[in-house]
């Protein structure tokens, strides 16, 4: 089954953690530093952007009769 | 053959033969009855059956219960009980022990599932089910999550609602059971395993709306108590109302209140989280800033070592070092400029609230030691008597430290 977003949000959100972090350290030079600060920028805007325009996606899970699972749509409140 | 007691001579019966008409007598003499009394020597034997003995002040009564009847049963007959019994007298005839085989069982004084909440609340914990090292932590941001729970009524449509307006990078897998019944227990063992074994969630809510005692018997079943606690997957039990506490709360990893709340408890809000994302970016601006900040600093040390042998070329070879760096910074500052329209839009504003010109206008300042030029940014750094050099918006002024620096706590 795959996950809902290919550029991960979470993974995103710590790249950009550990960007900040390097950044932060004493160690980094110049040019290290314009380029990591650039790539924090993308990673910002792209999860920004992934927050926006996603929207949760609800299902049926079932089971099937070998066990494997099964998708179906899930429209709303069902039954009585 | 009956017993002629009125005989002459008294008839020789053997063991077996006696026995079994006194089996036969009290089989027929008494019925079906109900005894009350209560509960001691309780103990069940690895066929299943039970065996115990009633008792009041004067008086025992040895006592059977089957598996097949002991299946019915809600609670387990434990010593001290007080109960009422219902079944026939008989005897058993390899011990010559008369006793009766009880049928069913209820408590006197509370309700039966009162009391068989109270027994396996007490039997699992133990067994240690409850202990907090067992629980689980959730995962901070889940990508998944499976509510085991019936598809239709208040408590899906809430948990669902609850979920997508906090978190939009979700998917909700509605699991479908049934919560009350007969088959509840079953259908949610089955379904926790069903995850388990796909591993197709990264968490599971499993539970139900509000309702009476009898109908959240499912979340006080021993089955679906172990499923819980068995689970590798994360569960969030949310069974009912505020009030409702079931066993399957105790063996959860996290208990919630009502269906929304365990929702609001699985996944953050997305305001929460943009926030975090504007810190990290705040602290990227601040960290690109005082990093360029470092490098002019090192720069004006350089122009004023006046022990060194070519200052004239140094000079030139470091205010060239300078423009490249400006330049590159320029750049870097460019690039983020011309993504005004994009997405960006909103950070960027943020950024430039942040430049140090920006923030310095609006009263903040720095200062760096007189001496060594180097950037003072903590309480700590400072000492009686230092030089320093503050930095304004609009110029800079020379400054002296005088008392010792103290850090916040």
């Amino acid at each position: 089954m795959s996950t809902p977003e290919k550029p991960d949000f979470e993974a995103a959100m710590e790249r950009l953690e550990r960007i900040v972090q390097e950044l932060e350290s004493s160690q980094v030079g110049l040019d290290r530093a314009i380029a990591l600060f650039e790539e924090g920028l993308e990673l910002g805007s792209r999860c920004t952007a992934l927050l926006e325009q996603a929207q949760a996606r609800v299902e049926k899970l079932l089971e099937r009769h070998d066990g494997s699972a099964e998708t179906r749509p899930f429209e709303g409140t069902e039954g009585p | 053959m009956q017993p002629d007691l009125f005989a002459a001579t008294p008839r020789v019966y053997t063991v077996s033969e006696i026995n079994a008409q006194v089996k036969r007598l009290l089989e027929e003499a008494f019925g079906e009855i109900e005894v009350e009394g209560e509960i001691s020597n309780a103990r069940q034997q690895a066929s299943g059956h039970w065996y115990f003995t009633l008792k009041d002040a004067a008086a025992q009564l040895g006592c059977v219960l089957f598996r097949s009847d002991a299946a019915n049963l809600r609670f387990d007959p434990e010593h001290g009980l007080h109960v009422r019994a219902r079944g026939r007298l008989g005897l058993y005839a390899p011990q010559g022990k008369f006793q009766m085989q009880v049928r069913s069982l209820w408590p006197v004084g509370q309700g039966a599932l009162e009391l068989a909440f109270r027994q396996l609340k007490e039997k699992l914990q133990r067994e240690g089910l409850f202990d907090l090292e067992r629980k689980k932590p959730l995962p901070r941001l889940p990508r998944r999550v499976a509510l085991v729970t019936s598809p239709s009524g208040a408590a899906v449509r809430d948990m669902v609602a609850t979920l997508s307006a906090r978190w939009p990078l979700l998917r909700i897998f509605v699991v479908p059971v049934a919560v009350q019944g007969d088959e509840a227990p079953s259908e949610i063992v089955r379904a926790l395993a069903f995850l388990n074994r796909t591993a197709a969630a990264d968490v599971i809510i499993v539970g139900r709306g509000g309702g009476s005692l009898e109908d959240l018997q499912a979340f006080n079943h021993e089955g679906v108590a172990r499923a819980i606690a068995s689970s590798r997957l994360p569960v969030v039990a949310a069974v009912g109302h505020e009030s409702d506490t079931t066993i399957a709360d105790f063996v959860a990893d996290v208990r919630a209140a009502t269906p929304t709340a365990a929702a609001a408890l699985v996944v953050p809000h997305r305001d929460e989280v943009q926030r975090h994302l504007e810190l990290r970016l705040r602290r990227l601006a601040l960290g690109l800033r005082k990093r360029s900040e470092v490098e002019r600093l090192r720069l004006q040390r350089c122009l004023r070592s006046y022990g060194l042998r070519r200052p004239r070329l140094l000079l030139a070879e470091a205010a060239q070092g300078l423009d490249g760096r400006q330049e590159r910074l320029q750049r870097g500052f460019a690039v983020l400029l011309e993504r005004r329209n994009g997405a960006l839009a909103l950070v960027q504003a943020r950024l430039q609230a942040l430049s140090p010109q920006g923030v310095l206008q609006r009263g903040y300042s720095y200062c760096v030691d007189a001496d060594s030029g180097a950037v003072v940014p903590r309480a700590a750094q400072t000492h009686p008597q230092q030089r320093l050099r503050l930095h304004f918006a609009d110029g800079t002024a020379a400054a002296r430290v005088e008392g010792p620096g103290r850090e916040r706590t």
